[in-house]
């Protein structure tokens, strides 16, 4: 039999990839995960204390005719990205064009387009808002994206707002 | 250690020796995509320690280390490679031998894992019995009857596939 080790370690530099993923994307992609399963615990610890049904209220679901402008005596600017994230392992989150809703807890929605990069800055008062959205540029269509966790909008404002439509 | 520098650092880390370590674990691994999900949640372990990793002599062969035991824990976690698939359909396709060469990769991936990791932290990267012992938490005598029944296996699949060749 020819060496092993001579025949093994030539095969492993031919398996070595020949790209490999960035490594902030990994860190990125794990924090991800650890927000969503969070936010999972969290709606099994509501349900299990009977408030689900508020947080389901809280839920807009497909935007309506009570979209209107933001109300509220302190508006404040909150910044963001519409991103598409999933696929192949490996694949970066892509900033895609589309529409954000920002729903207030009395029921306000307030829209936003966002430009191709998929950057969004929206003016609404301060306050807890559920946030999603949807690709394209119907702003009719249903939202099938959604920010991980429910916002709280500060009075300083909020920037950095990651709004993640899955690849199935 | 503050966040943002350990990330640098092991940045740093991940960029010197990804593809290496990907290349050593796939020889243990059933493909390389599954090579590639424990090097990278390796060194995602990294980041959480270290404070303890930086002070080692070889911080590679503790991501390597950590590597292998993931790989030997996702046998017993085959659901979740499962599901993993049909979140990303199937792996990409791994570049073929040459035809004129022995299928060493396939030669392996008759072995069972334990034998698997056996023979490439012997033959590749090395490592004395006792170090693979304790790698892999077992008996030195483990691992030299591992190490023996694999290089018995080997042969006789080497000597088979080359007569076919």
């Amino acid at each position: 039999m020819p060496d092993l080790s001579e025949l093994l370690t030539t095969e492993a530099i031919r398996l070595q990839p020949a790209h490999q993923p960035a490594f902030p994307d990994l860190v990125r992609a794990r924090r991800r995960q650890r927000t969503r399963l969070i936010a999972g615990v969290a709606l099994i610890a509501l349900a299990g204390a009977g408030g689900a049904t508020a947080f389901l209220e809280a839920d807009p679901g497909r935007p309506d005719d009570t979209v209107r402008a933001p109300a509220g005596p302190f508006p404040v600017t909150v910044t963001g990205l519409l991103q598409q994230v999933g696929g192949p392992q490996g694949t970066p989150p892509r900033g895609i064009p589309g529409t954000v809703w920002f729903r207030a807890d009395d029921g306000t929605i307030t829209p936003a387009p966002t430009a191709d990069s998929g950057r969004f800055t929206i003016t609404v008062a301060a306050g807890r808002y559920v946030v999603t959205g949807a690709p394209g540029g119907d702003p009719q269509q249903p939202p099938t994206c959604r920010a991980e966790t429910p916002l709280t909008v500060s009075t300083d404002g909020l920037t950095g707002v990651e709004v993640n439509c899955h690849i199935r | 250690m503050s966040r943002k520098p350990a990330e640098d650092a092991v940045s740093e880390l991940y960029a010197s020796c990804y593809r290496r370590l990907v290349g050593v674990i796939t020889l243990a691994a059933p493909s390389r995509a599954e090579a590639e999900e424990c090097v990278q949640e390796a060194f995602l372990r990294v980041l959480s320690r270290w404070d303890h990793v930086s002070q080692l002599d070889s911080p590679e062969a503790w991501v390597r280390t950590v590597a292998f035991n993931l790989l030997s824990n996702r046998r017993r976690k085959a659901r979740n490679a499962i599901r993993a698939l049909l979140r990303h359909g199937p792996p990409p396709t791994e570049p073929p031998p040459s035809p004129n060469r022995v299928d060493l990769t396939h030669a392996m991936r008759r072995l069972p894992i334990g034998q698997r990791q056996a023979v490439v932290m012997h033959h590749v990267l090395g490592l004395s019995i006792e170090e693979i012992a304790r790698a892999l938490k077992v008996a030195p005598g483990t691992v030299k009857s591992r190490l023996s029944r694999a290089r018995t296996a080997l042969a006789a699949t080497l000597r088979e596939e080359t007569t076919h060749a």
